[in-house]
C-alpha cells in the first residue's frame, strides 16, 4: 500500500470528507487539460495606430509622417514599430485583433477595468476571475496577478493571487527553503519529522476508532497532504534559474502546467505616451517589451507543453488622439483594441475585426460578417468580452454579471469568416 | 507655486512645494480662493483620467504660502504626467505672462514683456502689439475673478478679440486641466482653448 492509498482507506475508515479538489491525484493534476487564459495589461493605454490599428498620413504618427509603409503579414496589418513586423511574421496565424472599439472613457482606471471585465460599471469580474471559477475551483491560485489594482477588482469569485516572484515560488512550495540554496532545517531531519507523522497515521487508522476530535485532526491532516502533493507537483517544475524579464509569466505557466493556475493576468506598462510617442519604439522601447513578453509566453507554453491550451488577450485602456503638440498623443475613447492569440492551427487566426477611419473616426461593423456597416454596431469591450465568454464558456450565470449585449448586437468574433480587414489602408 | 497638491481630511487639498527638487515633507493645507473654483475643479478633472490617479497631483499656481498654509488665489494648471520634483516641467519661460493654445486644429499665444506672436492653425504666426497685453500675468489680474478682454489690431488692420475667462479648462484627453478658457475671435471667426499663463 502507498502513502496516498494509505491516506484514501484512513479517511474513508474515519468518514472524513475530502475537499473536492484532495481527491484530485497528483497524476490528474499534472494532466490538466482546461483552457489557460492569460491577459495582459499593457498598461498606460496602448496607442491603436501604433499598434494593431496602422494608419497613413501627417500628424497621426511619426511613421505616417514619414511615409514609412504598414508592416503587412497574411491577412494581419501591424504599425512599423518597435518589433512588430518580426512579431506579425512569426505570429500572423495566431492573432485576432480586434480595432475600433469604444470604451467609453477616457480614464486610466475606467479603461483597464472595462478592458478587463467588459464594463464600464463596478461590480463585474475581470475575465480571468470568471475563467479561474469556471476551470480553476479550489485550485490553490487559481488566478494569478500581477496587475494594477483597477484591473483585478474581484468580484468575490476568485482572489488574485499576486505572482511570487521565482524565489518567493521555491519558497512556498518547499517551506524548508529558506533561499534558492540553503535549508531552514536540515532535510534530513524534516524527513524524519514527516516519517514519523505517517507513523501516527498509522497508529490511528490500526486503532480502528477515532473520536470525533482525532477524526477532525486527521481531516485536516490529509487535506493539508494533499496540498502538499499538489505543491510537489509545483517544485517539480521550478527551473534551476528564472527568467530575468518574465518571471511572472514563467511562475504563471509553472502554475498552470502543475494544475494549480487556471488563468494568469500580467502587466507591460509604458504606454502613457503623452510626451513622446517615440517611447513606444526601438530596441527597448515599450512595443518590443510587449512583444517580447508575448513571444516568451508562447516559447514558454511550448517548453511546458500548454502551447495548445493557451489563449492568450492583450488589452488596453482605450484609444489614444492624433500626436499632440508634443509629439506624443493623449487619450481618446475611439480607437482601443484587443489582441487574441490562438493556439497553431486553430484556423480562427489571421483575421483583423473592427476598423476606424483614415484618421481614426468611429466606424460601425456588421456584428455577423465584420464588413464595414452604416447601420452597424460601434465595438465596445462588452462585445469581445461577451464572444469571449462564449468561446471558454465562462458566461455567468448570474444576470446581473453578464454582458448583457442585445441578441442582435451579439459578433461571430470566433467564426473564421467574421473578417473587417484594414480598409481604411489601401489595399 | 510649483509642487504637489493631494486632498487630506475632510477633502482639504494639500500643497508640498518641490524644493531644490525633491517634494518637502511639509504638507500646507490650501485655502483655495481661485476664481469659481477652478484649482478644486482642475485637480477633480485630472484625477479623473490620470494614471495612479490617488498619488499627488504636480500643480502650478499663484498664491502666498505662509509658515503653516497656503493660500491660492490663481490656478494656472495641473500635470498628471508629472510624477517627481525632479522631473519638472520646463516648457514655459519664466518671463511668459500670457501663454494659450488650443487643438483641433492647433493654435498658440504667447505673450511676454517683449513679444506677443499668435500662432494660427494654417501656420500663420502674427505678431501683435506687447501693449495691449499689459495686464496680463500681474499680480493684480491673478486676483480678478472676472473674465477679461484684451483688443488689437493685426498688422493687416484687422481687428482682434482675445477672451481670457479663469475657469477651469480641459479637453479631457491630455491629464492637464489649466486655470482659464481663452477665445481667440478674429472677425466672425473664432477659436477656442486654455490658458496656463494669464
Amino acid at each position: 500500500m502507498d502513502r496516498r492509498e494509505f491516506l484514501l482507506n484512513t479517511a474513508k475508515a474515519s468518514g472524513v470528507i475530502f475537499p473536492s479538489w484532495g481527491l484530485l491525484p497528483l497524476a490528474n493534476a499534472q494532466a490538466a487539460s482546461g483552457k489557460i487564459l492569460v491577459y495582459v495589461h499593457a498598461d498606460g493605454g496602448i496607442d491603436h495606430d501604433s499598434w494593431t490599428d496602422p494608419a497613413i498620413g501627417m500628424g497621426i504618427n511619426n511613421y505616417t509622417t514619414a511615409g514609412t509603409p504598414v508592416v503587412r503579414a497574411g491577412n494581419i496589418a501591424m504599425a512599423p514599430m518597435g518589433n512588430n513586423a518580426a512579431f506579425a511574421a512569426r505570429f500572423q496565424n495566431q492573432l485576432l485583433l480586434v480595432n475600433g472599439i469604444n470604451t467609453a472613457t477616457n480614464s486610466h482606471e475606467d479603461g483597464s477595468r472595462r478592458f478587463s471585465t467588459g464594463k464600464l460599471e463596478m461590480g463585474f469580474a475581470p475575465i480571468c476571475e470568471l475563467h479561474a471559477a469556471k476551470y480553476g475551483p479550489g485550485q490553490p491560485v487559481a488566478w494569478m496577478a500581477r496587475d494594477d489594482g483597477g484591473a483585478t477588482i474581484s468580484a468575490g469569485f476568485v482572489t488574485p493571487t499576486p505572482v511570487p516572484n521565482g524565489d518567493q515560488l521555491r519558497q512556498l512550495v518547499t517551506p524548508n527553503a529558506a533561499s534558492a540554496t540553503q535549508d531552514f532545517m536540515k532535510q534530513s531531519d524534516v524527513d524524519k519529522t514527516i516519517a514519523a507523522r505517517d507513523a501516527r497515521l498509522q497508529a490511528l487508522k490500526a486503532s480502528g476508532v477515532l473520536l470525533p476530535k482525532e477524526r477532525l485532526i486527521t481531516e485536516q491532516f490529509i487535506a493539508g497532504k494533499e496540498a502538499r502533493i499538489r505543491l510537489e507537483a509545483v517544485a517539480a517544475l521550478i527551473p534551476a534559474t528564472f527568467s530575468q524579464q518574465f518571471a511572472d509569466i514563467q511562475v504563471g505557466l509553472i502554475g498552470a502546467q502543475a494544475g494549480i493556475t487556471a488563468a494568469i493576468q500580467v502587466a507591460r506598462g509604458g504606454f502613457d505616451a503623452h510626451g513622446n510617442i517615440e517611447d513606444y519604439n526601438g530596441a527597448n522601447g515599450s512595443l518590443t517589451r510587449l512583444t517580447n513578453a508575448l513571444t516568451f509566453i508562447w516559447d514558454e507554453a511550448a517548453v511546458r507543453g500548454l502551447t495548445d491550451r493557451l489563449l492568450v488577450m492583450v488589452g488596453g485602456e482605450f484609444g489614444r488622439t492624433l500626436l499632440n503638440g508634443s509629439g506624443g498623443k493623449d487619450h481618446n475613447n475611439v480607437g482601443g483594441t484587443y489582441m487574441l492569440m490562438l493556439p497553431p492551427g486553430s484556423g480562427l487566426a489571421n483575421r483583423t475585426v473592427g476598423y476606424t477611419g483614415p484618421r481614426h473616426e468611429q466606424r460601425t461593423i456588421n456584428p455577423r460578417t465584420g464588413a464595414p456597416d452604416p447601420n452597424g454596431i460601434v465595438l465596445s469591450p462588452s462585445h469581445v468580452h461577451q464572444a469571449i465568454h462564449e468561446y471558454l464558456g465562462i458566461a455567468p450565470s448570474l444576470p446581473s454579471l453578464a454582458m448583457s449585449v442585445p441578441a442582435a448586437e451579439k459578433i461571430s468574433l470566433f467564426s473564421s469568416s467574421m473578417v473587417t480587414g484594414h480598409p481604411s489602408l489601401p489595399a | 507655486m510649483r509642487g504637489f497638491v493631494s486632498e487630506g481630511g475632510a477633502g482639504v487639498l494639500q500643497y508640498q512645494p518641490c524644493v531644490n527638487g525633491v517634494m518637502s515633507q511639509q504638507l500646507f493645507p490650501i485655502d483655495d480662493k481661485t476664481p469659481n473654483g477652478s484649482l478644486r475643479a482642475g485637480v477633480g478633472a485630472v484625477r479623473q483620467i490620470m494614471l495612479h490617479r490617488y498619488r499627488p497631483l504636480y500643480v502650478e499656481m499663484q498664491g502666498d504660502r505662509g509658515r503653516t498654509t497656503t493660500t491660492v488665489y490663481q490656478f494656472q494648471r495641473a500635470l498628471g504626467t508629472v510624477e517627481s520634483c525632479k522631473a519638472l516641467p520646463s516648457d514655459i519661460a519664466p518671463k511668459v505672462r500670457l501663454l494659450a493654445n488650443g487643438g483641433t486644429p492647433a493654435w498658440r499665444l504667447v505673450v511676454t514683456d517683449a513679444t506677443a506672436v499668435l500662432e494660427l492653425p494654417d501656420k500663420k504666426s502674427l505678431k501683435l502689439p506687447v501693449g495691449a497685453f499689459k495686464a496680463a500675468g500681474t499680480n493684480q489680474t491673478s486676483k480678478e475673478p472676472l473674465a477679461r478682454f484684451y483688443e488689437a489690431q493685426l498688422p493687416d488692420g484687422q481687428p482682434i478679440r482675445i477672451e481670457v475667462n479663469p475657469q477651469m479648462c480641459s479637453d479631457g484627453k491630455s491629464e492637464t486641466a489649466y486655470g482659464a478658457r481663452v477665445t481667440v475671435r478674429i472677425e466672425k471667426q473664432a477659436v477656442q482653448g486654455c490658458a496656463a499663463r494669464f
